[in-house]
């Protein structure tokens, strides 16, 4: 059993992609909680489809992809928030123009590279074994500043998702914590992205919290849930993508919907043994 | 440390000096975008204490109004519109604003003491955690509402009733003095409903200043919601006691 734990940490690389891969769970349970619950889940996909545009122009520019990234998707998260401000369109219109603009020019993009690129295969698909030194770094203090956010600003963080009106009424500045989480969704979303895909990395985000909203209903045992989830799917992805060959980012995503898929089992029995007449 | 409150307005409980709760003076609102004024040279005042029903049809500015005392709403003068005998620049910390049924999230993980405790956040301010102090205004909040026994249980497990009780109680813990309520007794049974009008009457007689809109004229004609009627179609119809507003031919004048 040791040796089948500790055969794969043998590599360099391997050990590297591990802990980037730890780190973005922790930040992608503590932060999937507030996306779940404030109904974020499709602003955060359409974020991270359109990181692509600005990762093209990266690597056609032979800049830094994550950078690239990175500007893309605080520009797109910027549009959609100035868009459905105005309240002349409904928040998921605004998301589904912008993202799919975004999609689609990003494959422009794609289509005008001459050959396929290898690099822009790893960002779409995730390649957890390419971590470089930067990117442990960069998703190190990612993690630092968004567990310190949560802990600060805690209380404005709950009324804030709960009671949007009552938050206002009190005086805290509701639009500028939602400017906030969606700056930090696009940090998370770029820093995942190298180890699961842009494609999957919402999948990251949302259902580690899914799966903890099941189990339990209070939101600091739900963080804790979420954020234990996701560790052990990027632990279970990971190791299974060794031993079976197979894409490391579908398998982490998998092992998460496994989660998922037993923490509804557990709740679906729990309702039923409730239901029952006592005898 | 200082503290740093949400809002820069005095945090004092004593405020019976002030005679009225609401003024408004010729209040004229228009959301962004529309020709139309949601509410045109609406001018009242309603003093402290008082037991207040907005009535009127779908669209006669009754929440609009609810969200201009509330601060949640922003009048184009400010000097059209005082809570406290302040103009409404921004949130007064000692009202206190109930929305709509629908538009809570009941699944959200929170018990009803989380729920409660969130009225002594704008007492807290940033970055400071809930004390001994607020520990008490929460259980002599929850006391109050008859919801002690309740307090551990999620918000979403309790009837719509006792929902309803639990924000009343974030409302007390806040130590608010106008309480604004859209809405109150829609979706709740008769019971709930005699049971939250009762628990408002209960805040009137210890000095709180209720304003609650409704479209039901049955429970209006009968006082048990409000000893005031202020009947509001974009301006107000009619304003008096119940008996006095609730006549056919005053109501056609609003509902046409």
């Amino acid at each position: 059993m040791a040796n089948f734990l500790l055969e794969p940490l043998a590599n360099g690389f391997m050990q590297r992609g591990l802990a980037a891969g730890l780190l973005v769970a922790i930040v992608c349970g503590l932060l999937g909680c507030f996306v779940v619950l404030r109904g974020m889940e499709y602003i955060g996909d359409a974020i991270s489809h359109s990181v692509l545009p600005g990762v093209v122009i990266a690597y056609i520019a032979q800049g830094n992809l994550f950078l690239g990234g990175l500007v893309s998707a605080l520009v797109t998260a910027a549009i959609i928030s100035a868009l459905s401000r105005e309240g002349k369109l409904r928040d998921s219109t605004a998301i589904g123009v912008v993202f799919t603009a975004a999609l689609a020019l990003g494959v422009l993009l794609i289509s005008t590279a001459r050959s396929y690129a290898r690099d822009l295969s790893h960002f779409l698909f995730g390649n957890i074994l390419g971590v470089t030194g930067g990117d442990l770094v960069f998703t190190g203090l990612l993690v630092l500043f968004v567990a310190a956010a949560i802990f600060l600003f805690f209380k404005e963080l709950l009324v804030t998702s709960f009671d949007p009106t009552h938050a206002r009424k009190i005086g805290i500045p509701v639009n500028a914590i939602r400017t906030g989480l969606l700056i930090t969704l696009a940090l998370t979303i770029v820093a995942g992205a190298q180890t699961v895909g842009v494609l999957m990395v919402t999948a990251l985000l949302i259902t580690p919290a899914a799966a903890a909203s099941l189990l339990t209903k209070r939101l600091p045992r739900m963080i804790v849930y979420a954020t234990a989830f996701a560790v052990a799917s990027v632990f279970a992805g990971l190791y299974a993508s060794y031993y079976l060959e197979v894409s490391s980012g579908a398998a982490i995503v998998l092992a998460a919907s496994l989660f998922f898929a037993v923490a509804w089992v557990v709740n679906w029995a729990r309702q039923r043994r409730m239901a029952l007449p006592a005898t | 440390m200082p503290r740093l409150y949400y809002t820069r307005h005095m945090h004092t409980d004593d405020m019976s000096a002030i005679a009225h709760a609401v003024c408004l003076t010729n209040l004229t609102y228009r959301y962004p975008g529309r020709t139309r004024a949601a509410l045109e040279g609406v001018s009242l005042c309603i003093r402290q204490g008082e037991r207040v029903a907005l009535l009127g049809p779908n669209g006669a500015g009754k929440s609009s109004l609810l969200k201009i005392i509330a601060g949640l709403l922003h009048p184009p003068n400010p000097d059209m519109a005082q809570v406290f005998e302040t103009n409404i620049d921004t949130c007064h910390p000692h009202t206190s604003f109930l929305a709509q049924r629908t538009d809570v999230d009941w699944r959200f993980p929170v018990t009803v003491r989380d729920v409660v405790m969130m009225g002594r956040y704008s007492h807290l301010g940033w970055f400071a955690r809930p004390g001994r102090d607020d520990d008490k205004a929460v259980d002599a909040a929850l006391e109050q509402v008859g919801l002690s026994g309740l307090a551990r249980r999620s918000i979403g497990d309790l009837s719509g009733g006792q929902q309803q009780r639990a924000f009343l109680a974030r409302s007390l813990a806040q130590h608010a003095r106008l309480l604004l309520l859209d809405e109150p007794f829609a979706g709740l049974d008769a019971p709930s409903q005699r049971s939250i009008m009762d628990l408002i009457r209960e805040l009137q007689q210890q000095g709180m200043t209720v304003i609650s809109s409704t479209h039901d004229l049955g429970s209006v004609v009968t006082g048990d919601v409000a000893d005031r009627v202020i009947l509001l179609n974009r301006n107000v119809v009619a304003d008096g006691t119940p008996a006095e507003v609730m006549q056919p031919d005053v109501l056609r004048q609003a509902y046409g």
